[in-house]
């Protein structure tokens, strides 16, 4: 019962008194509504009449940011296994991945827009460029970090390298890839937001909209929306690591026997 | 029954310019338990890889005659975590693409052997220090090798697990004539372990003697107790000190 205090009502509390707050100085027109909407509106704008477009961005956001993030995870495992077969390999084009990670997408999505068009291609695109660099990243550290008395094995008993990748590098370095996935899936959103600022659609599209029209309301709710996405990302991808980690790292047995 | 198992002729090893092992030569019969003792980092270590080819010479030989696939143990237990401990035994068969149904029951045999029959379907991680050496030992033995080769395997144990260990290897030698290279820097060990124990000088490691050990085949816990073992092992603490005092 405590425990179910702490962990759930503890963490509204802010939310319920912050909302509280807001809803008063709005609706008193102390805070005025060009710069913050009453939080009644915002709720309006979620479940009122307008609200199934804001859904429907949402949705369109959702699965631009999920292709791009699962062809982060696809290329980026991929990549970071072939920069980790060999030092050569990693030193010719690791600066090329370093670059998109540190290219501001805002910067590029411009350029997208002239190469792919308005529309989905962009966004998607847009979204894996941010997320794919933690993919590689962890996924050459993870395979790195694999401990040489294994690799020796491997090699006592002459397993040819794709064997090795499968049995030992890619599980071994799973804690690490989930780790960077955690990482990526946030980072998708975000691009794909970014991608529909430029090329239109989906949230981001939305509050570039609301915005001009002085939509406030719009424009929250969307970044409530985008908080949300973003938070089911993270958990799924959570939810995975858990399945499949449960049997080394998650200890759920730790009994000594002997 | 004499022809050796293994031949190093001339074999040295350096690591960028700096030796780590002069030239040694040295023949090992099949069926013999020899161990090779010497100071910590002395290069023993690197002697081992060499000997199962996970390090290039940088000049000699290391012949392991019909010996094509020698089994290693290492320091530490390393069983991949998110194996069960029967499939972590059944790897290496797994690795020369033994059917799924021999090698587990190979595995399941071995692990009977060493005591752990019925750990097969455990995680590694719920085991003891000793109960994952002994997989790792059941994992070197699954392929039945003929050449065993140790890396200071009970070094990181507590004392009791490491004398039953100890036995354990013992008797499995008695038992199946594997020939066995023993890497380890205890002494009363490599006196317990050993038919025959080569003594190595501090870093870069040279031979300084290569000697029987002078007690009975069958050995037990008593033994450690016994005036001879006493004696044999005071002999080769002399024969280590002369090693190091060469240095200073």
């Amino acid at each position: 019962m405590k425990n179910a205090f702490t962990r759930f009502l503890l963490p509204l509390a802010p939310l319920v008194l912050g909302t509280a707050v807001l809803e008063f100085l709005t609706r008193r027109e102390i805070l005025p509504a060009y710069l913050f909407p009453a939080p009644s509106r915002i709720l309006d704008a979620l479940t009122g009449e307008g609200a199934a477009a804001l859904w429907t961005a949402a949705g369109e956001t959702g699965l631009a940011s999920a292709a791009g993030f699962i062809g982060s995870l696809v290329v980026g495992t991929l990549v970071g296994a072939v920069l980790a077969s060999s030092r050569l390999i990693e030193r010719t084009f690791s600066p090329y991945a370093v670059f998109f990670q540190t290219v501001p997408i805002i910067a590029i999505a411009p350029l997208l827009v002239i190469w792919f068009g308005y529309g989905l291609p962009t966004v998607i695109i847009s979204a894996w460029i941010v997320s794919v660099f933690p993919m590689i990243a962890a996924t050459l550290a993870g395979i790195r970090g694999t401990e040489p008395a294994l690799r020796d094995l491997f090699r006592l008993y002459e397993a040819p390298r794709s064997v090795t990748l499968r049995k030992l590098l890619i599980p071994s370095a799973l804690p690490s890839i989930l780790t960077g996935a955690r990482i990526a899936a946030g980072l998708a959103v975000i691009g794909a937001i970014v991608g529909e600022f430029i090329a239109g659609g989906g949230l981001g599209g939305m509050i570039d909209t609301a915005r001009t029209q002085q939509r406030l309301d719009l424009v929250f709710a969307a970044i409530l929306l985008s908080a949300l996405l973003g938070w089911i990302f993270f958990a799924s991808v959570n939810l995975a690591s858990r399945i499949l980690l449960r049997h080394w790292h998650a200890a759920e047995l730790t009994t000594e026997r002997n | 029954m004499f022809s050796p198992t293994l031949a190093l002729t001339q074999l040295t090893k350096s690591f960028g310019g700096l030796p780590v092992l002069e030239p040694l030569s040295l023949t090992l019969p099949r069926g013999e338990f020899l161990s090779l003792l010497g100071p910590s980092g002395c290069g023993k270590s690197t002697l081992l890889r060499l000997i199962a080819g996970l390090e290039p010479p940088t000049s000699g030989t290391a012949s392991l005659g019909e010996t094509p696939h020698p089994a290693y143990v290492f320091q530490d237990p390393n069983l991949l975590p998110w194996r069960t401990v029967l499939s972590n035994v059944a790897l290496p068969l797994e690795l020369r693409g033994v059917a799924r149904t021999e090698r587990e029951q190979r595995a399941q045999e071995v692990l009977s052997q060493m005591g752990l029959a019925d750990a097969g379907a455990l995680m590694p991680r719920q085991l003891s220090g000793g109960m994952k050496m002994r997989v790792s030992l059941a994992r070197a033995l699954v392929t039945k090798p003929d050449l065993l080769l140790l890396d200071e395997p009970f070094s990181a144990l507590d004392e009791l697990t490491r004398f039953r260990l100890g036995e354990l290897l013992r008797d499995l030698w008695l038992k199946s004539g594997l020939t066995v290279i023993f890497v380890t820097h205890s002494i009363s060990e490599a006196v317990y372990l050993s038919e025959r124990i080569a003594v190595f000088s501090q870093r870069p490691a040279r031979l300084i003697a290569d000697e029987r050990v002078a007690l009975p085949r069958e050995r037990n816990k008593a033994t450690r107790g016994e005036e001879s073992f006493a004696r044999e092992t005071v002999r080769f603490r002399g024969l280590l000190e002369s090693g190091m005092g060469a240095q200073k």
